[in-house]
């Protein structure tokens, strides 16, 4: 009996302890996750693998919708706020500084509770990021014979987008740091790492070599289901930013000319295959459709961009008045990205004479003209700002126009009530009104303002850049009005270009026709394609990176900030005057800051992976 | 394992510090000499002490009853060399410390009978003994882990007596807050409120006289409110109730015991109907049984009920609202039963504690064990075969029903300024029905097979364990169950009873490793010897006992992280908006394979030496020094982004952490008459050091060799006045301009700081270590003093070297946060309060030696004083043995902070403060 306990305890205790000594420690069949292998010889998981770099989440600019908005701030928030406040297009408040050279603060911008940086030394998220990116696309064209079950047309389409999305990645860092190592395969993290940066222009031909390969694999056009996929309509588009991008005078400082032409040649390449694809101008009803409540017309000019739905609760707070009623119904929200005087100016009359801040005729009646000389502005205006007197859809809705003002001279007190007044800009130190005397509308949705939902966009490529990029590289390459050449089948000129743009916005053509219409020198013309770029492109995070690729961040024309200042004088009377922004109230740039700094924990580990010059 | 139940009872003074010194002494008056021969219990097994090598100490269960909680962790407080146990707030019921061993760097492994176990589900009354073990030969066989020490905690069982006892112990006691917050009332937040908005430059918002005025006259409630938060909804104490009942016995061959307790602690919310309360049951019953002469059997089974609940949610903002609402935000109440506040804060505590609903959790632990010895002296002579198997499952669910309550404001007034019509802010909804909130479960089993072999002959003595341990925890929700495996052999070889050579093998195996990588073996030796056994220093009589100890041993880390070392791609669903109805899912990597990941480890050092003098001293010192290697990190920082970032590196073996430190004991015990007294008391010190960390290379800043608890910042250096300013803004300043504020923003009286590096720019490169915000020197003492039937026991405990940055939002008055008293009184450390702003003040708030306060502070953690019953009277009550007692924990502290209490200086703003206990009771013995 005795002995059977024991034999019992015994053999129980073995069967249970050592019946799979090594075995026990494996994994769970079910607990484990797709491998490598069934990611890379799948056709589906490889789509997906690339697709991963076209969604909301992580890598595209339209990051962090919701997140948390002191970090990535400048690196590409779009909710929060847009490089833009970095250009001469709008400013978020007076009195922003740097900070010792490392970072900016915003002073009062109501955006944000906290005082955030916008050039933060911590933040280098997105450099890391883009890397990312440009890694999971080189994973993808290094893999891609790998896949057992895929057609030619499947593999070409994964090799297209992952060739399209490394040109766009590279091009992302290029326009943010300068010129990088060009790392065409996944790196392994035992190599030596420390490897040289190539220059501004290299980066960029190699980028818009990576796009030349996009355009072999891609298909021409994207059906709308996949509205957001490149195309090789789009690879060539962006082929040609690449390459003006590496004439332009931040990176072609020499001026050399077949810099140009190839800038030249490629977009009118590109514009030739678009147009015959079918994209176009579209109307200017439609204009502000390309923006926020994106209309399928809308999509007819755009090569490549990103849309997303946005409810009105976490819509661009950016471009929301500091009111009840042009906000969504009531939400007292910020402004906090003001459209500057200085822009406004740009736009001219609407017979395309420029406005004359100092005239008497633009003191009194800055918006509409006094309707003698002139009639109105370049009908783009009223599209693109919200100004005192302003008649949109939303006001009309409460019966009411648009008044923004600085201080009523209205004596004596009190104050009459103000039954149409929607808005008074009575205390800048109240964060969240107007600095400038101008909201931005050109990205103000009227659905939000109902409380509803719109589509917004990004563009990142649209039939007005290409003709923008063309009208630049054609007007160094050949002349204002040169025939372009090594363009079998095209012939539009600079100025055609233009033009083009001139008149999808009701405004009259360079013909020569007025003193103001007159085309004039080479030089000239880059200041009417770079006046009209700036009409036509401005919110749409563009203009910083043109400042710098037009090596002007830094000068004084540039640099210098004018707001409108509003005095109310009767019940619906007003004076304006431009004021100049003092030195205290604004950034001043340095040569640094052409480029961003790079976080030392890749300059600090060798000699050969450099810190942008200043940093 | 702790199968050898005579054991406990053997075991007196030893190492085992001063609690058990005293013990002995005062029961007994006892010599100490011949300590060296009895048995301790060590992991998996028992050991003589005279040959044992290592270092321990030891709390009896009975010293712990004198701690008037129902955490047995905080009655461990300052009762054990080494073990540090700070209290982070007084939440009842929950395991709220924050506990290590030795050193901030490394923790330690709680072990309840022999197994990994929370020691939350345990009753105080259930313990037997709590053993620390500390050096790396005691360690070794629990393998695959890395630790600073062992906490093995022992429960009851039977014993061989002549007359069964039942023990009853009942006590019940009153908690105290230690400290609360203290806010500033309406009228003088509103005061201090204007100041801060003139400070800041800011001319509207300003609180007008008149308003001021009605604040102090509390003329009108409704319109001008003046609520003090924590004396309108917290009661003055709350309570705490212990009941134990225990029958214990046995025979030679059977031995018994049984336990069941009640514990119950809460109810500091004065308006809730349900407060915050827990309530514990305990039930516990083991046996002993030999079979035969080769046989015994060991059987535990103990459960653990506990309810929890609380008013509201889960754990309870009560107490973070009553710490950020000022004074003046809302009328509590506009109406009978109506609460009041404004659409920015619904979160009026009278709705919180009476409408807004309640959450119980309810918890259930159940621990079985069963055991068997073996002996197979037929086999070989002096060989035993003990496999054990324990089961252990929990399962916790929250259930709820919260009403969204009704938040009402003032619209009008009548004449004579009470409400006449509200404005309704939230409307309220009641619930019907409970919901189910978290629902968890897990169970865990384990398999200790021990064969152990002794021997004792002549000049030798050999004691052999091998040891096969297995077990496996599953989670609700896992697929994966965390698994160990470990094989270990433990040989004690002592010749002629003083010089003992100890070595101890462990083939640990982990999951964590490529397959190839999942078994390795690690060694602890350790050498003792027993001085006092040498000839040549018998001649010095006064000498009871005198041992050397040193251990060396390798551990290692088989506890990283499940799989690591495997790829992992996953789904990302949903986050695939091509266009307006195209949503799909996108593949992506999830986990780089770590398959070249080493195990990291600890190298561990320990060397002791013990003595016991006079029959009346005892004292040890002991030194440390342990180094963890290959740490697990993927050097982000040194490796370049163009890599991609740290989702595209594997983890590697990188980083080395080091940890050196001593302790002493020292205990006296004696009596005089009648009188018998005992002191004991212990000193830890111990400093962490950063080896090799992922840190940038940045040749201007490293903090690579500095400790881990640094706090690091800038050093201030007075205020800044106009003309500094002026000038620093105008750029023409010899002063540093700071980085982390522009020039412009500064005010007269802000703080400045010292530029370090001398380059004008107040930066990272200017910080420095300014503190450490962990305690580097615990130490203890404990009184004992008895005469005839009473007893008096008093604990004080101790921490030194330790300081505390001032930044929760009772001492960093800046932006929204209510205005405490530390803005008239000033700062701990001496300092006034900084300029008030309104805002978020980026320049005074910068991490700082201005906030940093000596933390350093002693307590009377715990004191008892006890009377027993004459026996002719006990037995007159037809008792063996009749306690009274009063107890008392947390009664003083002696600390440079006194608007909070030193151990937490968090406590009180978001959870329950700290408590001072008062209990009185009652044991009784039949």
């Amino acid at each position: 009996m005795k002995n059977n306990i024991t034999i019992g305890i015994l053999f129980m205790s073995l069967a249970i302890g050592f019946s799979s000594c090594k075995k026990y420690l494996d994994q769970v069949p079910d607990s484990v996750n797709f491998t490598e292998d069934q990611i890379f010889t799948d056709v589906v998981q490889s789509q997906k693998f690339i697709d991963a770099l076209l969604t909301r989440g992580t890598y595209f600019d339209d990051n962090n919708l919701l997140g948390d908005p002191l970090l990535d701030q400048f690196y590409g928030k779009r909710v929060y706020g847009t490089r833009e406040k970095l250009s001469d297009n709008t400013i978020p408040a007076l009195n922003v500084d740097w900070i010792n050279g490392n970072g900016v603060r915003k002073g009062t911008a109501y955006y944000v509770a906290s005082a955030a940086e916008y050039w933060n030394e911590g933040d280098y998220r997105r450099f890391t990021t883009f890397f990312a990116a440009i890694r999971i696309a080189n994973l993808s064209i290094a893999n891609i014979d790998r896949i057992t079950n895929a057609s030619q047309d499947e593999k070409n389409a994964i090799l297209g987008q992952a060739y399209f999305l490394r040109g766009h990645f590279y091009f992302e860092l290029l326009q943010r740091w300068g010129g990088m190592p060009w790392i065409n395969y996944p790196l392994d993290p035992t190599q030596d790492m420390d490897l040289p940066r190539d220059s501004y222009t290299v980066t960029a031909q190699k980028i818009a070599g990576s796009f030349d390969s996009a355009a072999l694999y891609l298909p021409n056009l994207i059906s709308d289901a996949v509205w957001g996929k490149p195309s090789r309509i789009a690879a060539l588009g962006y082929k040609a930013k690449a390459l003006l991008w590496a004439a332009s005078p931040y990176a072609n400082p020499s001026g050399d000319k077949t810099l140009w032409q190839d800038a030249a040649k490629a977009s009118g390449e590109a514009i030739k295959e678009a147009e015959a694809a079918g994209y176009t101008l579209v109307s200017l009803a439609n204009w502000k459709n390309m923006f926020v409540d994106v209309n399928q017309e809308a999509l007819k000019e755009v090569l490549f961009g990103r849309m997303w739905n946005q409810n009105w609760s976490f819509g661009p707070y950016f471009t929301r008045p500091r009111s009840a009623t042009f906000g969504p119904n009531g939400i007292n929200t910020a402004g906090a990205e003001s459209p500057t005087e200085s822009l406004a100016e740009c736009f001219p009359w609407s017979n395309g004479e420029p406005v004359d801040p100092s005239s008497t005729e633009y003191r009194s009646v800055p918006y509409t003209g006094n309707g003698t000389a002139h009639t109105g502005r370049d009908p783009r205006f009223a599209l693109t700002f919200m100004y005192n007197g302003h008649v949109n859809p939303t006001v009309q809705r409460a019966g009411r126009t648009v008044q923004i003002w600085n201080e009523t001279a209205i004596v004596p007190a009190p104050v009459p009530a103000l039954p149409n007044a929607e808005e008074c800009q009575n205390n800048v130190l109240n964060g969240g009104f107007t600095v400038t005397g101008y909201y931005n509308y050109k990205q103000y949705s009227e659905a939000m303002a109902l409380r509803g939902s719109s589509y917004i966009m990004f563009n990142i490529i649209r039939m007005a850049d290409l003709y923008l990029f063309y009208a630049e590289a054609a007007n160094r390459a050949w002349g204002p009005t040169g025939a372009p050449q090594g363009i079998p089948g095209f012939s539009l000129t600079a100025v055609n270009a233009i033009n083009k743009i001139r008149t999808r916005a009701n405004m009259p053509e360079f013909d020569n026709s007025k003193p103001w219409l007159m085309v004039g020198s080479e030089a000239n013309f880059e200041r009417i394609i770079r006046n009209e770029n700036r009409i036509e492109t401005c919110m749409e995070d563009k203009r910083f990176y043109d400042l710098r690729r037009w090596r002007i961040l830094t000068d004084p024309a540039t640099t210098e900030l004018k707001v409108l200042y509003i005095r109310r004088t009767g019940i619906n009377t007003f004076t304006y005057e431009q004021r100049l922004l003092t030195d205290a109230q604004r950034l001043k740039y340095l040569d640094r800051h052409y480029l961003f700094p790079i976080n030392p924990s890749n300059t600090f580990l060798g000699p050969n992976f450099k810190q942008n010059p200043g940093w | 394992m702790k199968y050898n139940c005579k054991n406990k009872f053997l075991l007196l003074i030893l190492v085992c510090g001063p609690l058990a010194l005293k013990a002995q002494i005062a029961k007994q008056g006892d010599t100490i000499g011949q300590h060296a021969k009895e048995r301790v219990n060590v992991l998996y097994g028992t050991q003589e002490y005279g040959r044992f090598v290592g270092n321990m100490n030891v709390v009896k269960g009975d010293e712990l009853r004198t701690y008037p909680a129902i955490m047995v962790q905080e009655a461990l407080a300052g009762r054990l060399p080494g073990l540090f146990m700070l209290q982070n707030n007084g939440n009842p019921g929950e395991d709220n410390f924050t506990s290590y061993v030795r050193g901030s760097v490394g923790g330690y492994i709680t072990l309840v009978d022999g197994i990994e176990r929370p020691l939350t589900p345990y009753d105080i009354e259930q313990i037997e003994e709590v053993r620390l073990l500390k050096d790396p030969v005691s360690k070794a066989l629990y393998g695959g882990r890395i630790s600073n020490g062992i906490l093995m905690v022992t429960t009851k069982r039977g014993k061989e007596i002549q007359k069964s006892e039942f023990h009853i112990s009942v006590q019940r006691g009153t908690k105290r807050p230690t400290v609360l917050p203290k806010y500033l009332n309406s009228f003088d937040f509103g005061s201090y409120y204007n100041r801060a908005l003139t400070n800041d430059g800011l001319t509207n918002g300003f609180y007008s006289q008149e308003t001021l005025d009605a604040y102090k006259n509390k003329s009108n409630i409704y319109r001008n409110p003046d609520v003090d938060y924590y004396g309108e909804f917290l009661n003055k104490s709350m309570d705490v109730t212990r009941v134990s009942t225990e029958y214990y016995g046995g025979n030679a061959t059977t031995q018994f015991y049984v336990h069941g307790g009640y514990q119950n602690e809460g109810g500091f919310e004065k308006l809730a109907s349900k407060s915050r309360q827990v309530q514990a049951f305990n039930l516990q019953g083991n046996v002993d049984s030999k079979f035969s002469d080769a046989i015994t059997l060991h059987a535990n089974f103990a459960g653990y009920i506990a309810i929890k609940q609380y008013p509201g949610e889960l754990g309870g903002p009560i107490l973070s609202t009553l710490a950020s609402r000022y004074p003046n935000a809302y009328p509590i109440l506009v109406g009978r039963d109506s609460a009041g506040g404004t659409s920015t804060f619904r979160d009026n505590p009278y709705a919180q504690q009476v409408q807004r609903g309640y959450t119980q959790e309810n918890n259930v632990r159940m621990q079985t064990d069963l055991g068997f010895d073996v002996k197979l002296d037929k086999v070989i002579k002096g060989l035993t075969f003990r496999p054990a198997y324990s089961f252990d499952i929990y399962h916790k669910q929250n259930l709820q029903k919260l009403n969204t309550v009704g938040i009402y404001s003032v619209a009008t007034y009548r004449a004579d300024s009470t409400p006449a019509t509200f404005n309704t802010i939230q409307t309220p909804l009641k619930q019907t029905g409970q919901s189910l909130g978290d629902d968890d479960y897990g169970r865990r089993w384990g398999f200790i097979n021990t064969l152990a072999y002794a021997y004792k002959g002549g000049f030798h003595a050999v004691d052999a364990d091998l040891v096969y341990f297995v077990s496996k925890n599953v989670f609700a929700g896992e697929f994966q169950d965390y698994k160990r495996q470990n094989l270990g052999l433990r040989v004690n070889y002592t010749f002629n009873e003083k010089y003992t050579l100890e070595g101890v093998v462990n083939y640990t195996a982990s999951q964590s490793y490529t397959p190839d990588n999942r078994f390795k073996t690690y060694p602890a030796v350790g050498v003792g010897w027993l001085v006092s056994k040498e000839k040549f220093i018998s001649n010095y009589r006064f000498l009871d006992f005198l041992k050397l100890n040193a251990s060396w041993g390798i551990m290692g880390d088989g506890n990283i992280g499940t799989n690591l070392w495997r790829e992992s791609w996953d789904r990302n669903n949903g986050n695939y908006a091509f266009n307006v109805s195209n949503v799909g899912s996108t593949t992506q990597l999830t986990q780089v394979g770590s398959n070249i990941l080493d195990w990291p480890d600890q190298r561990e050092v320990d060397i002791s030496i013990e003595a016991r003098m006079f029959k009346r001293i005892g004292w040890k010192i002991s030194y440390f020094d342990y180094l963890q290697r290959d740490l697990l990190s993927k050097q982000t920082n040194v490796i370049p982004s163009i890599i991609g970032g740290d989702s595209f590196l594997p983890q590697s073996n990188f980083g080395r952490t080091g940890l050196k430190g001593v302790e002493a004991e020292a205990s006296y015990a004696g009596n005089a008459g009648k009188f018998t007294y005992s002191i004991g008391t212990h000193f830890t010190y111990s400093k962490s050091k950063k080896v090799l960390i992922d840190e940038l290379p940045d040749p201007n800043y490293s903090e690579t060799g500095t400790p881990w608890d640094a706090i690091w910042g800038y050093t201030a250096a007075g205020n800044y006045t106009q003309d500094e300013i002026s000038q620093l803004v105008a750029g023409t300043s010899t002063l540093p301009l700071p980085s982390f504020t522009n020039a412009k923003e500064l005010k007269v009286g802000n703080i400045k700081y010292t530029d370090l590096n001398g380059d004008k720019i107040i930066d990272k490169y200017d910080t420095r270590m300014i503190g450490n915000n962990r305690p580097r020197i615990m130490y203890a003492a404990n009184l004992k003093v008895g005469y005839m039937g009473f007893d008096l026991y008093a604990m004080f405990l101790g921490y030194a070297k330790y300081n505390s940055a001032l930044n929760s939002s009772l001492y960093q008055v800046n932006s929204t946060r209510k205005y405490s008293t530390v803005i008239v009184d000033g700062l701990p450390n001496g300092n006034p309060y900084p300029l008030l702003t309104t805002r978020t003040g980026d320049n005074d708030f910068q991490s700082s030696n201005y906030w940093i306060v000596n933390n350093s502070f002693v307590k009377l953690q715990n004191m008892a004083l006890s009377y027993t019953l004459p026996k002719r009277i006990a037995s007159r009550l037809k008792a063996a043995d009749v306690k009274i007692f009063l107890y008392g924990t947390d009664l003083f502290t002696i600390s440079k902070i006194d608007k909070s209490d030193p151990e937490s200086l968090n406590a009180g703003l978001a959870d329950y403060p700290l408590f001072k206990t008062y209990a009185a009771g009652l044991t009784v013995t039949f």
